[in-house]
């Protein structure tokens, strides 16, 4: 409990505290890259801004 | 309810606090309770920031809101996607760095004592008010739906979130909140599907009628203070409140910090952003299937069912006479709908719907009247909006579609009620107890009063949920000051990005910050709510930095007047 214990790099079974020994430095991890997924979150957001306001276009009066 | 549906609620029940105790095994460390040891994949994470937001009032408010007003709500969360990729830059890395349980212990390390004091001293009053208020409102709903005391309503949803919560700490609360946002979204997307197949138009002809009564407007790019939602407060106040809320508020941060990397901790905040506008649009978008929906099948005249037997039992030849005016109106209005939606041509079309829309004003005023006579006979407001979603969910969809979501409607409550409770118990022991009073106990102590605290911060919030209807008041005042301090916290910790500010500089900063949000507040009312948080992280930022500038100079002052001192 005193906050400063080393970050865990992998994760333990759910439920459990205690994880297996973290992976070597070199193994790829499985977490995407924050880059691609900003870059994938945006595209997300506007496609579905360009849906709104397409649906807003056609039919709003 | 049918029993068929009852048995699905009753599935739910079981199934999640089953779920929930099981994570208890092999919590034995307060760093597992509170952060499962920082192991959290991603992905869980990230489900479980998206179902904490996604409240049981959002099901039942926020699709009412879709009927009654349309999707412009949606414009308040243009600025998510932005507060996540900058906290993905600036406050996660610092945080996770830090290795601490809660934001306001990194405040302490940058700053002192006083700030970390502070700051979880307002974390812990806003949430736990916040947490009553999250249980309350299906609970009113519910016993107004079902006939049952309040009572039963709040212990429906509090007494299995916080023995869960109690027992797994944040392992049940973020792996029951996967399988929760798993059935949120199911529900949703059963009872949008049920809404197309029940329909009597097309969905372009539903659209059309929508259109015609300004619920398909999103985008206002009008920029005015006094106008709630726009493209612009979206945009600039709706960034700084979901920074403020993301990056500021533990209940948020708990979950980053349980993620086992700083980049699953990035990746999981980037998740729930890129969910949330899309999914936000859905739910709206439900709120105006229905209100289409009821342009075809005559609805009730008030939706709240408990007003209805209020006014039919003390005013019942007025409300006679209301619903008889209101029967004829509506048999108007979906003739116009009808015709509209049969117009051979676009210039019919166009004649129709304006048609429709001088029908449906005309009983939109005789509803207006009812609310009113609902107002005066219980002396409540009416909030009528809170139970449109339930009476078509109960009034319409199949059996066992209705028990589906109640049981979302429980599930969205309990998902952001534990994650509320396991925060307010880490704040407790870790910025207070552990800080203040028992700075060197072990880890079975520290878990035992965490445990302890997430049951005492379950009853409060179940109490202030029963008595939320009789504090409306009081829960509006602390919903103010709640506002008046969010931007002026986020202020907090941008200051501590910033070299060479001090603790004398945050402590000054947030308090005028909250004053300028609270003279805004009072002096110009027209100034919506979003501004405030942009006002008061701004005024956090100028002024800690000048009184950090200005302790600085006098600290370099001090110091050579000693220097000159001891010299002579």
């Amino acid at each position: 409990m005193d906050g400063r214990r080393t970050e865990r790099t992998t994760a333990p079974d759910c439920g459990s505290d205690a994880g297996p020994p973290p992976p070597p430095a070199s193994e790829p991890s499985a977490e995407p890259a924050f880059g691609r997924v900003l870059a994938q979150v945006l595209l997300v957001q506007l496609a579905a801004l360009g849906l709104l306001w397409a649906l807003q276009a056609a039919y709003h009066r | 309810m049918d029993p068929l549906n009852w048995i699905v609620v009753a599935a739910y029940l079981a199934y999640v606090v089953v779920d929930g105790l099981r994570r208890s095994k092999g919590t034995h460390r307060i760093e597992g309770y509170f952060l499962a040891g920082r192991s959290l994949p991603w992905w869980a994470v990230g489900l479980s920031v998206m179902a904490t937001q996604l409240s049981a009032i959002t099901l039942i408010g926020t699709t009412g809101q879709g009927a009654t007003d349309g999707l412009r709500f949606v414009q308040f969360y243009f600025g998510l996607p932005l507060a996540m990729a900058l906290l993905g830059v600036t406050l996660v890395p610092l945080l996770r760095g830090a290795k601490v349980y809660t934001a306001y212990e990194y405040l302490e390390r940058r700053f002192g004592p006083s700030t970390r004091a502070l700051t979880a001293f307002l974390f812990l009053v806003s949430r736990g008010l916040a947490a009553g208020t999250i249980i309350s409102a299906p609970g009113v709903v519910f016993s107004a739906v079902f006939g049952w005391p309040l009572a039963w309503s709040v212990a429906l949803v509090g007494a299995p979130t916080v023995l869960y919560t109690m027992a797994g700490g944040i392992q049940a609360v973020t792996w029951t909140d996967v399988k929760q946002m798993f059935l949120i979204v199911a529900a949703l997307v059963a009872v949008v599907a049920v809404l197309f197949v029940q329909m009597p138009v097309s969905p372009g002809d539903a659209f059309q009628i929508a259109g015609a009564t300004g619920r398909l407007q999103v985008f206002d790019f009008s920029f005015s203070f006094s106008e709630k939602y726009t493209f612009w407060s979206g945009l600039f106040g709706g960034t700084v409140l979901m920074m403020s809320y993301f990056g500021a508020d533990q209940s948020q941060v708990q979950r980053y910090l349980a993620a086992r990397s700083v980049r699953a901790a990035k990746t999981s905040l980037l998740m729930s952003a890129y969910w949330k506008i899309p999914l936000q649009a859905c739910v709206l978008l439900l709120g105006v299937l229905i209100f289409v929906f009821y342009q075809f099948q005559r609805p009730p005249l008030l939706f709240n069912p408990a007003h209805e037997r209020a006014v039919v039992e003390a005013r019942a030849d007025e409300y006679e006479a209301l619903q008889s005016r209101f029967d004829e109106a509506f048999a108007l209005r979906e003739t116009a709908a009808r015709q509209a939606a049969d117009a051979p041509n676009e210039t019919a079309a166009a004649r129709a719907l304006d048609a429709f829309q001088a029908r449906e004003a005309a009983a939109q005023e005789i509803r207006g009247e009812a609310l009113a006579l609902a107002q005066e006979v219980t002396g409540e407001r009416p909030e009528d909006v809170n139970y449109i979603v339930p009476r078509f969910v109960l009034g319409n969809l199949p059996v066992g579609f209705a028990g589906l979501f109640v049981a979302a409607i429980l599930a969205a409550a309990m998902s952001s009620v534990s994650s509320e409770l396991n925060s307010l118990s880490t704040a407790t022991v870790v910025d207070f107890y552990r800080r203040w009073f028992r700075p060197e106990a072990g880890d079975a102590h520290y878990l035992a009063v965490s445990k302890v605290a997430t049951a005492c911060w379950g009853l409060f919030a179940c109490g202030v949920a029963v008595y939320a209807a009789s504090l409306g008041s009081l829960i509006e005042v602390v919903n103010r000051f709640g506002s008046f301090f969010y931007g002026s916290i986020l202020g907090v910790f941008l200051l501590a990005m910033i070299p060479g500010t001090r603790e004398v500089g945050a402590v000054a900063g947030l308090v005028a910050g909250m004053t300028a949000v609270g003279l805004v507040s009072l002096f110009a009312p027209e100034v919506e709510f979003l501004w405030h948080n942009v006002i008061g992280a701004g005024v956090v930022v100028a002024v800690g930095t000048a009184a950090s500038g200005a302790a600085a100079v006098r600290a370099r002052a001090d110091g050579s007047a000693q220097r000159q001192g001891r010299g002579s």
